[in-house]
């Protein structure tokens, strides 16, 4: 489903990501596990093209992502949703503007029947009558459901999600993480979640890798990573 | 010495990127004219633009106006001369003072909101969501604000060159009891049509630098808050300077055009 090979990134002139070679599979939950400043959102936006690569080969759903022409790109925006760490929602967007706004942009789908499926996706991540508000208005962990709905908007195949509890109490963080499992089983996804948040991949991950200073330290089941004894790993919960 | 002549290569070489960066966003956000449908945002940039910047705009020219028939008068009346006030209000402000006031007023202003509009945008990656939704962020935002800019500068301008000629009206008849049918006509009189033509094309000119300037601010802010402060800092200082040398570079251009 996604293959990496030998990406590395330099960001004026820093090596930020060093030789990374992860390979992940359809249907899994891949769960890419490092400190602050370890690289994890530069690594997730060289993967969907937002930041170019200095080196090497980023595969997603068949197509190239350094090569991939206008059409293609389209596509395969449309096969992957991308919830970001601070959620970037549109602030001058209404809630339902901000969920629908690929297809108010892509399709000739009438305002009401993208106020519909909006709703839809909203409905899905738990939130109700909220279509006409204006992000500001919101709590962070409604922000953060408000992004995976934008993310869910076209059912895609991968999602991926940067530190999707960052910033969110932990009762509100747990919300968020049953929504993430829920998502993953309804909609058949494959889940990318970079992370420093241990419980993420101790309980919802199928692989983890650790990302450490721009390097991936090790890749392997949960058990697998904890018995390597990285640092990240053998600290407390 | 060595040092020197490195620091002038250093900054030539950043005088050089900043142009070329500059011109690839240019000609990037003029292809969105074309190719986006940017209504509904339009109309938004154009009120923005436009009519907000319209109260201070007049405020200022009719003030300038006024000081311009003060201030000259005096000189003028050392050789009967008052009656040229009105002269000097038109032709100084059509073909220099007014393109370049409203460009200034209009960089304080929006060169401001629209960098750190875009900069916050950027800092919270809602331009990173842009792009993940497959929008051009360049078309999206800045197309838009450019056309607006385009149509609304040069109204703008002739808008204050009228309101300043109007401000020295009240000085010149009011105070100084020139007559009122004499300082139109002489004020009218010495407009060409090349002078208004000049007028449009700067103000034309400088309301695309102005837009570039500060969207390119705005998109390459980094940081948090103060980043995008940094950026607003930057997008006006910037707009200052191109604007005061581009008109350097276009009235030398007019003079020599006949
Ligand atoms: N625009 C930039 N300019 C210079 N360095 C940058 C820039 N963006 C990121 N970096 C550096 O790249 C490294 C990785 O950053 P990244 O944002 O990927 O970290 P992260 O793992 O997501 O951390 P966090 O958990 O804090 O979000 C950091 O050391 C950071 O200082
Ligand atoms: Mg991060």
């Amino acid at each position: 489903m996604i293959n990496i090979k030998n990406l590395t990134v330099f960001i004026k002139n820093k090596k930020i990501l060093d030789d990374i070679n992860i390979h992940i599979n359809k249907g899994e939950t891949f769960v890419i596990l490092g400190e602050s400043g370890a690289g994890k959102t530069i690594f997730l936006k060289t993967v969907i093209g937002l930041i170019k690569a200095d080196a090497g080969e980023i595969i997603i759903c068949g197509a190239n992502i350094s090569q991939i022409d206008e059409n293609k790109l389209l596509d395969l925006r449309q096969k992957t949703g991308m919830v970001f760490q601070s959620s970037a929602l549109f602030d001058s967007l209404t809630i339902w503007e901000n969920v629908g706004f690929f297809l108010l942009e892509h399709t000739n789908l009438s305002d009401g029947e993208i106020r519909e499926k909006a709703e839809k996706s909203l409905n899905s991540v738990g939130l109700k009558d909220i279509l006409d508000e204006m992000p500001e208005h919101l709590s962070g962990g409604m922000k953060k459901r408000v992004g995976i709905a934008r993310a869910l908007i076209n059912h895609p195949e991968i999602i991926f999600y940067d530190e999707p509890t960052a910033g969110l109490d932990p009762v509100t963080s747990e919300s968020i993480l049953s929504l993430v499992a829920k998502i993953h089983k309804e909609y058949k996804t494959t889940d990318v979640i970079v992370t420093h948040d241990l419980g993420i991949a101790k309980k919802f991950s199928d692989r983890v890798a650790i990302i450490d200073d721009g390097r991936i330290f090790t890749v392997g089941t949960w058990e697998e990573v904890v018995k390597t004894g990285h640092p990240i790993v053998s600290q407390k919960e | 010495m060595e040092n020197i002549i490195t620091d002038i290569g250093k900054w030539v070489e950043d005088v050089l990127e900043y142009a070329g960066k500059i011109t690839i966003l240019l000609i990037h956000s003029i292809e969105g004219i074309f190719t986006k449908k940017i209504s509904h945002n339009l109309l938004m940039q154009m009120e923005e633009i436009g009519v907000n910047s319209f109260p201070l705009v007049s405020l200022i020219s009719i003030f300038t106006g006024m000081v311009m028939v003060m201030e000259t008068v005096k000189i003028l009346s050392k050789f009967g001369g008052e009656i040229f006030a009105g002269v000097i209000v038109s032709v100084s402000m059509i073909r220099e003072l007014g393109p370049v006031i409203v460009a200034l007023i209009v960089a304080g202003r929006i060169g401001a909101s629209i960098s750190a509009e875009i900069g916050s945008m950027k800092i919270t990656e809602q331009i990173d969501a842009l792009e993940v939704l497959a929008v051009d962020p360049v078309k999206y935002l800045v197309s838009p604000r450019l056309l607006a800019s385009m149509v609304m500068m040069p109204f703008l301008n002739l808008i204050a060159v009228f309101l300043s000629i109007m401000g020295g009206f009240i000085v010149a008849v009011y105070i100084v009891h020139l007559s009122p049918v004499r300082y139109m006509h002489q004020s009218l009189d010495f407009i060409t049509v090349k002078d208004v033509f000049v007028s449009i094309t700067k103000s034309f000119v400088f309301g695309i630098l102005i837009i570039i300037a500060s969207c390119f601010e705005g998109l390459n802010a980094t940081g948090g808050a103060e980043g995008v402060g940094k950026a607003t800092t930057r997008a006006v200082v910037s707009s200052f300077f191109l604007i005061i040398l581009s008109n350097l570079i276009l009235t030398a251009i007019f003079y020599f055009i006949k």
